[in-house]
């Protein structure tokens, strides 16, 4: 089943994306300062044509924006990337497995980082990174992967493998100290899905497949994974099986490692596998574990086995209004202790639902959300605050009854604790705002805003807590260090589990007068994280450790943790060949003469 | 050090008097607009919301469960048990009754008080913390007036008003008691020792406050009121308290503001003087209150109230290293008890809070005043020109600011207003400055007490200043060795051991402390090849004259306790006993010292048992001496530092 239709994005990346910022660069918000009104660009997304006059007035009242001062990005300076290390040996035998290989300096620079805000800070300001990959190849096939492996054994050269680079956590940046050659391994050419199996539901593809590309073949046979995360459009298959990934219908769907059944990968030492696809297997200590969030360090995920799902007869959107943060996860709570779980249920901060309003356009249902607020306000006499709601959007899906069932039941629950519906429309467009939000960093970042997400899981009775404390650490960090407006700083429950549930955050300040805004941002975080372990809450829930948060893996996993994944890289890759840096840090050579100083 | 710096660099243009300040009338005052900034996420509670609350708490539904199995109770009569308890502690928050009292006492205090002086910008700054974070706000505790002062001069600055906890003795006062209520004071038992239901309560009661942040939590870090003009040694157990919400993430953070209240003259001096004697405090009645009428005829000077260096409690424990991670395993439903390394955090703590206020503290020309008289009552004078005092008080007040002891600049009049400060001890009678051998109020004691009344009378006021030049004199009384001490460091240390049940001296920080003494010390020292001479001279004296009561007076008491301690468990003797026979001891034989001073000879054998030399049980009933021979090597040491001669007793 070759994939005969468009790609996401091309094999020279840079030429569908934006080599600086994110997503499409046909797309992107657009500020006319004659009007001060926001549009965004192209043809994609929903949001398109629609134009924004709240924005960029929400953008100055509410974070300090100076919308005439203008911080735009720098043009390419193909000068500043730092010459490769080449091992010509390598190239000229791989060459016989891979027909692509790439050495050009823009292929080098798109594959040597993701889109942490530093990153793309680093991008936009002309000063790029010490280290990046010396070339790029572009395997089509599990074999050619094999091949290319051995070589890299043989030759003794980096091997990071890449799917959409949509990373959050610096795992794609290459370490500095590294001297030997770093090969990066595109795997997007690996796009085939192999089979479809319906009897079982089951289906068998290639790694490299972008998550857009993958739900639009299977849509065409009547199937689906489910597997919806916010990267959805850029980040592949692979990547999610590396880093543990989690989609918003976890609820009925499952996160990634509930919808892997069988999963392949290509170590220095060959390829690791199972060879039976079942539902279950008691042989010990689960190898697939050990491959699910490896992040790159042990080998390259090449093929995969998913659960699919036939497509849901029915997808029904809803939202509800209460009357305050804590109420609403009052409410997630008794829904996840009743485990009536709608496909995906989320809740906004009131900061975040102030922000979706700012986002509205002239014909935008969010006008009519206000209008809605208002009048429920106004009718019910309920002593609803606008600063105090918070709104909860929901995704009912399956079979018709079973929808209509969970409707009523998460209805009835929402009103014993203050809550009201508010309408199909808010709660779709919660959800379909989510792909064209990930492009306002990048106007944020036109005007000396830096900003940037990150999430978390806990118990249900550290909930309220930590988001609080987390919100207000991320405002107090900021202000120790000088910023010099009360930072934007919003949560929003994004899934519920039994025990308890992930957390977002959402950040931005101005960097206005700030003589470093990266080490303030890098603080910033650093506080935020710490804060969120003394809640109670996890290093990560599904962006991964990467390098940004490799320093908390000892304190969370043990140090006996550390060792033992530690002994397991050891004993898979010695050479160190898949020697990225992520989670462990480096171990094993890296070529590099220890500098006396 | 986790300090939010909110100090303003010279104070002096912000400094202004509350009782001259906006409002003439003192009506209009108590009627004006009171809008303080709330904490950001203050969720309103009424005051028997808050008591509700506290009911239906994890903590008190665990202990009422483990007492309806240990005690057979039925859950609803320890329910109602601990509402009774609850309704007997909590505040009644009313801002009319706010409002009234703070009238009413502008008006007393404009009628008793010189000025009230505050910073206008570290009330700013207070009240923008206050939307920030938790506030705990710890006045150093001098005085009746402190319960109220601090609520009076928030509500001055429209900055939410505390809850404070307050000794139950208030409680019984009629009328007052309930008055304090409704300003927001709650009211806590002296002891409950093992009562888990009452140490529930107030404990989830006091954290409510805090995590919600209803209203700031006000509580003396000394524990009780401060009879001797010095700071008390910190209790630690409402500051663990307070602080558990942190140690729990309940609350991101908590922001600590140390508050000195420099009163120039106290209400209850009297009352203080005598307790310090001996003889026994009246219990806190209203009618007690009424009869004290009489303190609207006096004057009582200044009070200036500074909010030292605010400490942000996120900061000290990150910069410790204090380990949140630890508590996040248990569910809230359960409740871990305080670690060990919290529990040194919140040591360290209360201990800077202390040294916060001191450094905010003030110290008024009669304190210098009362150090220079003593100086002559050690040598049996009592009565002195007038132009001989001016001059020395003027010149040790110079001397003591240039050593950092931060002196008020005085007005021309400052004599006699000093005077009057320190009277009815001091008067002035033609041209002499008189110190009464028996004042008033005592004549009922016999004369050698009556002598020490005054001595102790004016130990206190010049026990005010000692905290900022404690180290400074260690080190004068040190070098006056006529042989250069060949390690000062070593008996520096030991001095600071003996003393540290007098004094507050920052544990971990000895070695600065010498250096920086020495530093300050180094106009008026020689120095060569490593050491150091403190030439006689009036400096040295005045610091010598300083320290060396309290010395003398542990001498006698180290003597005594050798002499009749015994050495074993079986024949202890309860502390309060053995320091009432030190005091009469010491009445008779030296005619007059401010030795009588029970504070200091309690202090002398603390001092010992840290230093592991005598054992005192926790309920001070029991005291046997451990090492004697260690005693009596001690007492050659400290004999050998006052009198180069060896002095035999």
């Amino acid at each position: 089943m070759p994939a005969d239709e468009e790609k996401a994005f091309p094999m020279k990346r840079q030429e569908g994306l934006k080599w600086n910022g994110w997503g499409y660069r046909d797309s992107k918000f657009i500020h006319a300062p004659d009007t001060d009104t926001c549009t965004f660009s192209g043809n994609r997304y929903p949001m398109c044509g629609i134009s924004m006059p709240h924005l960029m007035k929400w953008f100055r009242e509410h974070l300090g924006a100076n919308t005439n001062e203008k911080s735009p990005a720098k043009p390419l300076d193909l000068s500043k990337i730092p010459q490769p290390i080449r091992c010509p040996e390598f190239v000229a035998e791989a060459r016989q497995w891979c027909k692509s290989i790439s050495e050009d300096a823009e292929d080098r620079l798109m594959h040597g980082h993701g889109h942490l805000c530093e990153e793309i800070y680093v991008l936009r300001n002309n000063e790029y990174f010490d280290r990046i990959p010396d070339m790029v190849v572009f395997p089509s096939c599990h074999k050619d992967v094999e091949e290319l492996v051995k070589l890299a054994t043989k030759y003794n050269v980096v091997i990071i493998p890449m799917g959409g680079g949509t990373s959050v956590s610096g795992a794609l940046l290459c370490p500095t100290e590294e001297r030997r050659t770093i090969v990066s391994m595109d795997m997007t050419e690996m796009n085939r899905i192999h089979w479809i199996d319906p009897e079982n539901l089951m289906a068998h593809i290639e790694a490299g497949i972008i998550g857009q590309d993958l739900e639009k073949q299977l849509e065409r046979e009547g199937y689906t994974t489910g597997h919806q995360p916010d990267s959805l459009e850029f980040s592949s298959l692979g990547g999610w099986v590396a880093t543990r990934a989690s989609g918003m219908k976890k609820n009925i769907y499952g996160n990634i490692e509930d919808m892997v059944v069988r999963v392949k990968m290509v170590t220095a030492k060959g390829t690791i596998e199972k060879s039976c696809q079942v539902p279950r297997i008691s042989c010990g200590p689960d190898v697939h574990q050990m491959i699910l969030g490896s992040e790159g360090t042990l080998g390259v995920i090449t093929e995969v086995t998913l659960k699919i799902k036939p497509l849901p007869e029915c997808t029904e959107y809803g939202s509800l209004i209460f009357p305050e943060f804590d109420k609403g996860i009052n409410f997630l709570h008794e829904v996840s202790r009743k485990k009536i779980y709608p496909a995906s249920i989320r809740l906004m901060d009131n900061e975040q639902l102030q922000f979706g309003l700012a986002l509205k356009g002239e014909k935008s249902i969010f006008e009519k959300m206000t209008d809605y607020v208002k009048q429920v306000y106004i009718t019910r006499l309920r002593g609803f605050k606008q600063e105090k709601i918070s709104l909860c959007t929901v995704v009912f899906e399956g079979a018709k009854d079973r929808v209509q069932w969970e409707q009523k039941q998460i209805y009835d629950i929402a009103a014993g604790f203050g809550g009201i519906p508010a309408g199909e429309e808010n709660g779709k467009q919660g959800y379909l705002l989510t792909f064209s939000i990930a492009y306002l960093r990048d106007l944020g970042m036109d005007y000396h805003f830096v900003a940037e997400s990150f999430e978390t899981s806990v118990p249900w009775d550290r909930v309220s807590d930590l988001i609080k404390n987390v919100k207000q650490r991320i405002v107090d960090s900021c202000l120790e260090q000088g910023v010099c407006h009360t930072p934007y700083s919003a949560a929003r429950v994004t899934q519920c589990y039994d025990t308890g549930a992930c957390c977002y955050f959402y950040f931005g300040f101005s960097s206005v007068g700030l003589a470093d805004p990266m080490a303030v941002y890098s603080n910033l975080e650093q506080a935020a994280r710490e804060e969120v372990l003394a809640n109670g809450g996890s290093v990560s829930h599904h962006h991964g450790i990467g390098k940004v948060r490799a320093q908390f893996l000892e304190g969370t996993i043990s140090s006996v943790g550390k060792q033992a994944l530690m002994a397991v890289k050891q004993g898979l890759d010695p050479q160190n060949i898949f020697g990225n840096g992520n989670l462990i840090g480096v171990v094993g050579p890296t070529g590099a003469i220890k500098s006396k100083l | 050090m986790g300090d939010l710096q909110i100090y303003n660099q010279n104070p002096e243009n912000d400094e202004e008097d509350l009782l001259t300040h906006g409002y003439r009338s003192d009506l209009k005052w108590a009627l004006k607009d009171y809008r303080p900034p709330r904490y950001r996420y203050l969720r309103y509670r009424a005051p028997m919301q808050i008591k509700e609350e506290v009911l239906q708490s994890n903590r008190v539904c665990r202990v009422i469960s483990m007492l309806c199995k240990e005690t057979g109770k039925s859950t609803d009569q320890l329910n109602c048990e601990a509402m009774a308890i609850l309704e007997e502690m909590g505040h009644e928050f009313s801002e009319g009754v706010l409002r009234c009292i703070g009238g009413l006492m502008r008006k007393v205090f404009k009628q008793i008080l010189t000025r009230v002086v505050i910073d206008k910008e570290q009330m700013a700054s207070l009240s923008r913390l206050s939307k920030q974070s938790p506030l705990l706000i710890m006045p150093n505790h001098r005085s009746y007036l402190d319960f109220m002062l601090v609520t009076w001069v928030l509500y001055s600055y429209d900055i939410k008003t505390p809850v404070i906890a307050a000794g139950q003795d208030f409680m019984f006062m009629k009328g007052v008691g309930e008055v304090l209520r409704r300003c927001g004071a709650y009211f806590i038992r002296r002891s409950f020792g093992k009562d888990k239901l009452y140490w529930a309560l107030f404990t989830e009661y006091t954290q409510t406050h805090v995590i919600n942040g209803d209203a700031p939590v006000e509580f003396f870090i000394e524990g009780t009121r401060s009879r001797t003009g010095k700071s008390l040694q910190p209790k630690f157990g409402m500051l663990t308290i307070a602080l558990e919400p942190y140690f729990d993430a309940r609350v991101s953070d908590v922001t600590i503001c140390p508050v000195s209240l420099s009163y120039e003259r106290t209400v209850e001096e009297t009352l203080h003087v005598r307790e310090l004697m001996g003889i026994p405090k009246p219990k806190e009645s209203t009618r007690g209150l009424i009869k004290a009428h009489t303190i609207l005829n006096n004057n009582y000077g200044t009070i200036y109230v500074k909010v030292g260096c605010c400490l942000s409690v996120h900061k000290m424990a990150q910069e410790r290293k204090v380990d949140r991670k630890v508590r996040a395993l248990f569910p809230r439903a359960v409740i871990p008890s305080v670690q060990p390394h919290e529990r040194s955090f919140v040591n360290e703590l209360a201990y800077r809070v202390l040294t916060e206020q001191q450094k905010g503290a003030v110290t008024f020309t009669c304190s210098v005043l009362a150090s220079v008289l003593l100086s002559y009552l050690q040598r049996g004078v009592w009565s002195i020109a007038v132009e001989q005092i001016r001059t020395e008080v003027e010149w040790a007040g110079g001397f003591l600011s240039s050593l950092g002891a931060p002196t008020m600049q005085s007005e021309t009049t400052w004599l006699d207003h000093s005077i009057a400060m320190l009277a009815p001890v001091v008067s002035r009678v033609g041209e002499d400055i008189v110190v009464d051998k028996s004042p008033t109020g005592c004549e009922h004691l016999t004369r050698s007490f009556k002598l020490c009344y005054s001595f102790i009378s004016l130990a206190r006021r010049r026990n005010e200043l000692m905290h900022s030049v404690i180290n400074l004199t260690m080190i004068a009384i040190l070098l006056q060795h006529p042989k250069v001490p060949t390690c000062l460091r070593g008996q520096f240390l030991k001095l600071r051991q003996v003393l540290s049940a007098e004094f507050i001296f920052m544990p971990g920080q000895e070695e600065s402390d010498v250096d920086h003494s020495l530093a300050t010390l180094s106009p008026y020292l020689i120095t060569s090849c490593g050491t150091f001479k403190f030439p006689p001279g009036p400096e040295r004296a005045l610091l010598c004259s300083l320290i060396r009561p309290f010395l003398q007076t542990y001498l006698t008491s180290w003597q005594f306790v050798l002499s009749y301690l015994p050495r074993t468990e079986g024949h202890g003797q309860g502390v309060g006993e053995f320091c009432r026979r030190v005091q009469t001891y010491l009445s008779v034989l030296q005619s007059a010292t401010e030795g009588v001073n029970l504070s200091v000879i309690e202090n002398s054998l603390i001092g010992l048992s840290r230093m592991g030399l005598l054992y005192i049980s926790k309920d001070k009933t029991n005291m046997y001496c451990l090492d004697p021979a260690g005693i009596s090597d001690l007492i050659g040491e400290v004999a050998l530092i006052l009198n180069p001669l060896p002095a035999k007793l």
